[in-house]
């Protein structure tokens, strides 16, 4: 009974396999959730041979820019995750991109170890390497859902699109904890450890060649001078000094959130339209 | 550490290969318990050393009621259940009382908030508990058996009793009379080969395709977000959180039923197909028994049971609840989903009648789907241990109607809770002969869950049950 289960399975994967690696149909790739969409990026980064001229990497704030609208670009943006994930990915590949940015909000998060093991575990890592249907995007139930949603219940989606803009009590709700979280100061030792962290890998870049950028994305206007905001700055602009660092200025205005720190759709796009425009002007 | 982990699989392989050597075959049980205290140490090497202080407390209280001045045996055991239950208390519930009784500024209050909650405290003291309680009323085996003469044997039995790594964390509960009279010399030969491969692929399959990937979207039922929902989805969500802490715990206990039974030993199941229980009574026969039948052997029996009238009856059911409620976390909202259980058990036994009646399929089906949707409405609490947030949920549910439907989401909360659905289903037809004849191809459904761990798993995640 061990013995045919197993076969059966060894059975059942080579035909998946095969028809995934036959398959080049665009939503035979598919994410379900966060995680999923998130490790769909990395490994799209980390196994395809593509280069890029500019990196981006950021939390889930940068992961509102359109990244399809920034010429030669790839997002290492993840939602729910840190700078440091990207930067780790960043330099487990061996292309380097010439421009790299670095955004500044998100800072004191650390770095989520079970992600880095999932990405570069040797097994998970080789597997994923030389099987595409181990990867994140092939996941057979996600497809089979994908194919349900579009075949049964995407004809009843239609007009019923959900927008990223709540209503405004949940708004409030979610900028006076935005507010409560900018107010507070992390401790000493995270505040370092973090800092030090990100200076070990900005110089690991710079030697590589890599010119860096730091950029701010723009958050609602109540949260941009409380506490831990000001701090950030005054950290970025002491460890890593205007002479010698090249620095995204924030655009002007306010922009619209959907939750006080991340961008609404709208918004979302003017900021992309106002980066495209900054970097035609640095490069 | 992780029974998912890369790093558990490599200890495991060493732990195995060590334990059937022949020419190690005496140093057995050093072996397992040298890979159990470097599977506690991995995340919290420090606390390894209350680990320890709680073996040796078991050790000396149990040895001391077996061959301690008999005139002090009472002492011996009341002072070797309070210090179990002290340790308890101090490092699991201290932040409960410093959130309670203490303002933010006080610095005792301060300092209980500081303790670190050690993994597996609740199951690896209560473990403890029962090694005392049994050697002092010496109810199910000889004394003998539970604790030798040699003080040494004694102190290794129960650091591997306590320490057994496929249980430290997160149980099963095993109790000392089912547990120590197992400890011997094992053979390779007699590992069932089948039922280990069977109880690690279902509950491998439970915790890594169905618990990790239900998880990823039951996140939303955390506050603020779940305001954003629409009503269908929010009830949705509730019923695949339901359906993944079954398999995220279900599947943990089967995985160190397997483990234990790769070394030679076995645990009492912990789960019988819960969700088809048609009372609260047989629910809690069915959901996490090692925990049921601790409370009830260690707990209720002794608060009199149903021995001392009708009203006693539901106030020690609601005493066991309540406290059982608490054992699963520092927070007042388990506290009251113990209760919720505790009242539903009492109000059943007052309105059941005297003799068991036979009811019809439609009525058990009812009967059973009313027991499911209030053991999955008082999950929230687990979910949520703000109890102002759990009324926010609900009221969500009440006023979200013309929020749009992700109907995304609970394609795949359907999704993945199917499997739970079949599991439980099988169980039912499975005396019928249609079944029977499927059994012999019962193959290509473990093949299947195979294949879908290899290439369908979620996100790495602590079992849910770990915190407690």
């Amino acid at each position: 009974m061990i013995k045919k289960s197993i076969l059966c399975a060894i059975l059942f994967f080579l035909l998946y396999s095969l028809a995934v690696t036959k398959n080049p149909l665009k939503w035979w790739s598919v994410s379900q959730h966060q995680w999923q969409e998130n490790m769909i990026k990395a490994q799209n980064f980390i196994y395809d041979q593509d280069s890029f001229k500019n990196v981006l990497i950021g939390s889930s704030l940068s992961h509102r820019i359109v990244t399809d609208s920034l010429p030669d670009t790839y997002s290492l943006a993840f939602s729910g995750q840190s700078i440091y994930d990207g930067l780790n990915i960043l330099l487990n590949r061996k292309r380097n991109p010439k421009n790299v940015f670095i955004e500044m909000n998100v800072v004191f998060r650390p770095e989520n170890k079970d992600y880095a093991a999932s990405l570069f575990s040797p097994i998970l890592f080789y597997s994923a390497y030389t099987f595409r249907s181990l990867r994140a995007d092939k996941q057979p139930i996600a497809i089979l859902g994908a194919i349900m949603n579009r075949k049964l219940i995407g004809p009843m989606l239609r007009g019923n699109a959900v927008s990223t803009l709540p209503n405004h009590e949940l708004f409030n709700k979610m900028l006076k904890l935005q507010m409560a979280d900018y107010s507070k100061i992390p401790p000493d030792k995270i505040i370092q450890d973090r800092f030090n962290l990100l200076e070990t890998y900005v110089t690991t870049l710079t030697k590589r060649g890599i010119h860096i950028v730091f950029f701010e994305m723009p958050v609602d206007s109540s949260l941009e001078n409380l506490a831990q905001a000001k701090l950030i700055r005054k950290l970025y602009y002491r460890k890593f000094p205007e002479k010698e660092f090249q620095y995204l200025p924030l655009p002007p205005g306010t922009y619209q959130t959907s939750d006080g720190i991340h961008l609404a759709d709208d918004d979302a796009l003017r900021y992309t339209r106002y980066f495209r425009s900054e970097l035609k002007s640095i490069f | 550490m992780r029974f998912t982990s890369f790093i558990f699989v490599l200890l495991l392989l060493l732990t195995f290969t060590l334990y059937y050597l022949p020419f190690l075959r005496k140093w057995q049980i050093q072996i397992l318990i040298i890979s159990s205290l470097l599977f506690y140490a991995y995340h919290q090497p420090e606390l390894v050393f209350l680990l320890l202080f709680s073996i040796s407390v078991n050790v000396v209280s149990s040895y001391l009621i077996v061959y301690g001045n008999p005139r002090f045996k009472k002492r011996y055991a009341i002072a070797g259940v309070v210090i179990n239950l002290f340790i308890l208390i101090f490092f699991k519930y201290g932040p409960l009382v410093s959130r309670s009784f203490f303002s933010s500024a006080n610095p005792v209050g301060e300092f209980l908030l500081t303790m670190p909650l050690p993994i597996g405290i609740s199951f690896f003291t209560f473990q403890g508990i029962s090694l005392v309680i049994d050697v002092f009323n010496e109810k199910y085996v000889s004394n003998k058996l539970l604790v030798p003469l040699s003080f040494w044997k004694h102190t290794k039995q129960i650091l591997f009793f306590k320490g057994f790594f496929p249980q430290l964390i997160s149980g099963p509960i095993i109790k000392a009379h089912d547990f120590i009279p197992q400890i011997g010399f094992k053979k390779l030969q007699n590992i069932q080969w089948e039922t280990v491969f069977k109880k690690l692929t279902v509950g491998y399959f439970l915790k890594m395709v169905v618990a990790d990937n239900l998880k990823d979207f039951t996140f939303y039922i955390s506050f603020p977000y779940f305001q954003g929902y629409s009503t269908l989805n929010l009830i949705v969500m509730l019923f695949g959180y339901s359906f993944q802490i079954f398999a995220d715990f279900a599947g943990y206990s089967l995985i160190a039923i397997g483990l234990a039974k790769l070394f030679g030993y076995d645990f009492m199941e912990n789960f019988n197909f819960p969700y088809i229980s048609t009372s609260f009574k047989q629910f809690w026969k069915r959901w996490h028994i090692s925990l049921s039948t601790f409370l009830m052997e260690y707990l209720y029996f002794p608060l009199g049971g149903n021995r001392k009238g009708k009203l006693r009856t539901y106030l020690n059911l609601m005493i066991v609840m309540f406290l059982g409620g608490l054992w699963h976390g520092a927070a007042w909202s388990y506290a009251v989903w113990g209760s919720f259980h505790g009242l539903a058990l009492a109000l059943e036994r007052f309105f059941s009648p005297a003799k068991e009646r036979h009811h019809d399929l439609i009525t058990k089906f009812v009967k059973g789907i009313f027991v499911f949707a209030f053991v999955t409405l008082a999950w929230l609490l687990f979910k949520l241990p703000d109890f102002n947030q759990v009324i926010e949920y609900f009221k969500s549910i009440r006023h979200n109607g013309s929020i749009p439907i992700d109907f995304q989401l609970i394609t795949y909360i359907l999704m993945y809770s199917l499997p739970v659905l079949i599991y439980h289903l099988i169980y039912l037809i499975q005396a019928k002969p249609m079944f029977t004849r499927f059994q012999k191809f019962s193959y290509l459904a473990y093949a299947l869950m195979l294949f879908l761990m290899l290439t369908n798993s979620g996100s790495p995640g602590a079992f849910i049950y770990f915190q407690f």
